[in-house]
């Protein structure tokens, strides 16, 4: 099935009408529903105090993989489903991973050999006991994202130009690069203090309260908060169903910011950098990447947000020369075990496996 | 095409002045890495680490300079450099009733936690009537069936499989 291709800006504004169910379009006409027991002054304080408190914890694991999860529901939706054939069970079923019985079709056989793959390469990370998990999204868009957590996707557009295994490895390394990075998490911490802080002020009936109040219904906004207000300190434990609530009205925003502006260039180039390092150390040529990024034509899908791919091709050759230099000869801590050490040019390339024929 | 024999003929740095001293401890970095009787190929396995295990380093085989000479728990043997590191893996901040705590790599593998699929919460979201109202296909509950399909995908893959992969890349030269 031919999907329509969604362009950037189309997704960005895809991220607010996901949660459309939630939407208001009138301000005026909801305010007093919400506003019913409008806040005092004092109860503002210690509101904006509160979400100050959640902003400045520490993000668990737990909390992690909890938005990651979220995160990956919503690219999984923009991105016109996974490739699956999905299972039937049910219940206890659904809730084991380890046990749930998959359909040998084409579909899953391709997500088996993406996930050894991913597995292999997420090994020689810095996190290499995570869940790692990877996903084909079902459109022609040539793109890549992860999701905190450990959750990568690439689509069926980017698998249609990948030529060989070092290129599909290098464009997996850089997604497991922004997880190992935790590159999101600094956009989460701000979304969650900035959300939390609209709340407050919408139930306070001040105009910096305005956007929460166009997204969501009057009863949304309640429940979320009485989870603000029972927030007593310490983690904010977002996977109880008392803050749903409010685990939405974070994930939909972080999802939003990160499809209008997504990382920063340094970011981008930094995992790039650790990507590369990762595909080296599974034994793959860094060229397959290279050449990949060095052939996308600029602006393209997700890409956009990326650096042009001639600077971050340059960027590629500049570290690979510089590790190898100093792993040559210099006193760096680490460089004798730096992948980059060996003459990268007599790595493989690595052909596809047949799996990823059938997606192509 | 494979040029694993090539590669190790070509890796340079033998001889360069590291900052490492034999002795001093290093940390694996991958995941069921093999600890080898010797250099030569088919050697036996001694020993497999997990991520974040200290070793002694006693430095770099002089003829393959690609395997460090490592001791772990009263054993010795080589170790693919690639699967080195001078610091060990991330620590992660696991959610406790005392508050966060962190814990290294294996303990992180042995706390339960590195298993999680999708949490009850990401699924409450993706499951809420609110989400599920809009023109969007697939559904947010389909999307969820749809993870939740993938993540058993993943969760099902062996060691052994990613072993094999391993081997398929490197032509078993690590």
């Amino acid at each position: 099935m031919k999907r329509v291709l969604l362009s950037l800006a189309m997704l960005g504004l895809l991220a607010c009408a996901a949660a459309s169910g939630l939407m208001k379009g009138d301000t005026s006409s909801i305010i007093s529903g919400v506003t019913e027991s409008t806040t005092t002054v004092v109860g503002l304080g210690q509101d904006l105090s509160k979400c100050e408190q959640i902003g400045a914890a520490e993000i668990t694991f737990d909390e992690e993989r909890t938005i990651g999860g979220t995160v990956a529901l919503n690219w999984v939706q923009q991105g016109g489903g996974l490739l699956v054939d999905v299972t039937t069970a049910d219940g206890a079923a659904l809730a084991n991973p380890k046990t749930l019985p998959i359909q040998d079709s084409p579909r899953n056989q391709l997500h088996k050999y993406l996930n050894v793959v991913g597995k292999n390469l997420a090994a020689r990370s810095t996190r290499p006991t995570l869940q790692w998990t990877f996903g084909v999204l079902d459109t022609e868009v040539v793109n890549a994202v992860s999701a905190p957590g450990g959750y990568v996707f690439v689509t069926r557009g980017l698998l249609k130009r990948v030529s060989n295994e070092a290129a599909l490895a290098g464009v997996l390394s850089h997604e497991i690069a922004h997880v190992t990075r935790k590159d999101s998490f600094a956009i989460y911490q701000k979304t969650k203090v900035d959300q939390c802080k609209s709340l407050a002020y919408a139930k306070a009936g001040q105009k910096e309260g305005a956007a929460v109040l166009r997204s969501y219904t009057p009863g949304f906004i309640n429940q979320a908060y009485s989870a603000l207000q029972a927030f007593s300190g310490g983690a904010l434990d977002l996977n109880a169903a008392a803050n749903n609530a409010l685990l939405t009205l974070f994930s939909d925003e972080f999802v939003h910011r990160y499809l209008e502006g997504g990382y920063a260039r340094d970011q981008e180039l930094g995992a790039d950098a650790t990507g590369l390092e990762i595909t080296v150390a599974s034994g793959y040529s860094p060229r397959g990447f290279m050449d990949f990024i060095g052939g996308l034509p600029p602006g393209q899908g997700f890409f956009a947000h990326h650096p042009p791919p001639s600077d971050r091709v340059a960027a590629m050759k500049l570290t690979l020369g510089k590790t190898r230099m100093a792993s040559m000869s210099s006193t760096a801590p680490g460089s004798p075990f730096s992948p980059f050490a060996q003459d990268t040019s007599s790595l493989p390339l690595v052909p596809l496996h047949d799996e990823l024929a059938a997606a192509r | 095409m494979r040029k694993s024999a090539a590669l190790l003929a070509l890796v340079l740095g033998v001889g360069a002045a590291w900052a490492l001293t034999p002795g001093d401890r290093v940390y694996v970095r991958g995941r069921d890495v093999a600890v080898l009787q010797s250099t030569a190929a088919g050697a036996v396995t001694v020993v497999k680490l997990q991520p974040g295990a200290a070793v002694v380093w006693r430095g770099a085989d002089k003829k393959k300079p690609t395997w460090h000479h490592v001791e772990t728990g009263g054993k010795s043997g080589f170790v693919y450099f690639a699967n080195l590191s001078t610091t060990p893996p991330a620590p992660e901040l696991l959610t406790s009733p005392q508050g966060a705590k962190k814990v290294d790599a294996q303990a992180f593998a042995s706390s339960g936690a590195a298993g999680k699929a999708l949490t009850e919460g990401a699924i409450r979201y993706g499951n809420q009537d609110e989400k599920n109202k809009g023109e969007l296909h697939p559904t947010m509950k389909e999307a969820v069936r749809q993870t939740q399909t993938l993540e058993a995908i993943a969760a099902q893959r062996t060691d052994a499989e990613i072993a094999a992969q391993a081997d398929r890349v490197t032509g078993g030269q690590r």
